[in-house]
């Protein structure tokens, strides 16, 4: 019995001396621990105060780039729809052209009307494919002297009475294009 | 404070394990009733450890959720989540800004496609006609049937290029006959 009170004085013993150890090293440290608890709050702050400043610059930056974007678009959708309208618009003029030439040419087979017509059409889908604007504004200068070549024919033509004028100028244009292709 | 509670529970799961190997030990040497004591005290040590195991289990578990919630809901971490979103929502834009940009050229180049088509088919009408008249006094009833087909698959093609093309090549052929 004796030794169990023994033990257990023992045990009891070095559990106090264990804590009293502990409550040394606290009251030892309470300045560190104190100032330690100061400083993670003062981070915290920090932190917290930098994370929302960071996520208010985030959102204005977000409606800026919303107004942007939307205003971007809708630039982009208005001229699509005028280019459009440009391209029907050439298309339209391209027919009347050709109903042009049939009046003036009426002795010429019709054939040769389409030839000249097909070519205009083709100068113009060119260059509206064109990616590089040098490239596109070379075609935009071919497609506008073959049209003025059409038209000092036809302007030929209405001089000469219109009877066996041939357009000589424009087929000779699509002439040198083709050999050039 | 967990790891002590630890330590008392296997401490008593050893207590208990010493209490059958006692109460074997009484049991072979004869001390029945000894036995049949330390047997009874040792089941319930063991089911008293069992069960603080289990009562300890359970409370780390609540605890590491509870402190997986606070963790969750700190006012750093929300914070941080909501840059997160905001950082992610702005990528998003531009790229959806691209997409619809990409998309808006396309379909005026699809409706400006259908506009050529559209127009090519109108014209590869008229053209065909013209060119099956001028054909007609040009070439031979024999070939007439064959170019007129050869035309018409153009013609269904709005292939005005090819049309003409072939107008230029039966004329030139006929010329030469003739």
């Amino acid at each position: 019995m004796s030794v169990i009170y023994r033990w257990l004085n023992r045990a009891l013993r070095f559990w106090r001396d264990k804590r009293d150890e502990h409550l040394g090293w606290q009251i030892a440290r309470h300045q560190e621990l104190a100032a330690l608890h100061r400083a993670r709050a003062l981070a915290e702050q920090a932190l917290l105060a930098e994370l929302k400043q960071r996520a208010q610059h985030l959102q204005h930056e977000l409606a800026v780039n919303k107004i942007r974007n939307d205003n971007e678009l809708e630039m982009v959708k208005i001229q699509c729809k005028q280019d459009l309208k440009d391209y029907q618009q050439y298309l339209e003029s391209l027919d009347m052209l050709k109903q042009s030439l049939r009046n003036s040419y009426a002795h010429l087979p019709e054939a040769v009307v389409f030839t000249i017509h097909h070519h205009a059409k083709q100068l113009l889908n060119r260059m509206w494919n064109a990616t590089e604007p040098q490239e596109k504004r070379k075609i935009e200068m071919q497609l506008i002297q073959f049209l003025t070549a059409v038209h000092e024919d036809s302007l030929s033509a209405l001089n000469h009475g219109g009877k066996e004028a041939i357009p000589q100028k424009a087929l000779s244009f699509i002439g040198n294009d083709r050999q050039i292709g | 404070m967990f790891g002590y509670c630890l330590r008392g529970i296997l401490l008593l799961f050893v207590s208990a394990l010493l209490l059958f190997l006692t109460g074997f030990a009484g049991w072979r040497f004869g001390l029945v009733g000894l036995a049949a004591g330390l047997y009874a005290l040792a089941n319930k040590a063991i089911l008293l450890a069992f069960l603080l195991m289990l009562l300890l289990q359970t409370s780390l578990m609540l605890l590491a959720f509870y402190r997986g919630l606070s963790q969750y809901f700190r006012p750093e971490a929300v914070a941080w989540r909501r840059v997160a979103m905001l950082q992610k929502r702005y990528r998003d834009a531009s790229q959806l800004f691209l997409l619809e940009r990409r998309q808006a050229y396309y379909m005026a180049e699809l409706k400006r496609q259908r506009l050529l088509s559209a127009n090519d088919k109108k014209h590869s009408i008229e053209l065909f006609k013209a060119i099956d008249a001028e054909l007609k006094k040009h070439v031979t009833p024999g070939e007439y049937k064959s170019v007129r087909k050869e035309l018409k698959h153009y013609r269904k093609r709005a292939d005005l290029q090819a049309m003409l093309a072939l107008r230029e090549q039966m004329l030139c052929q006929s010329s030469i006959v003739g």
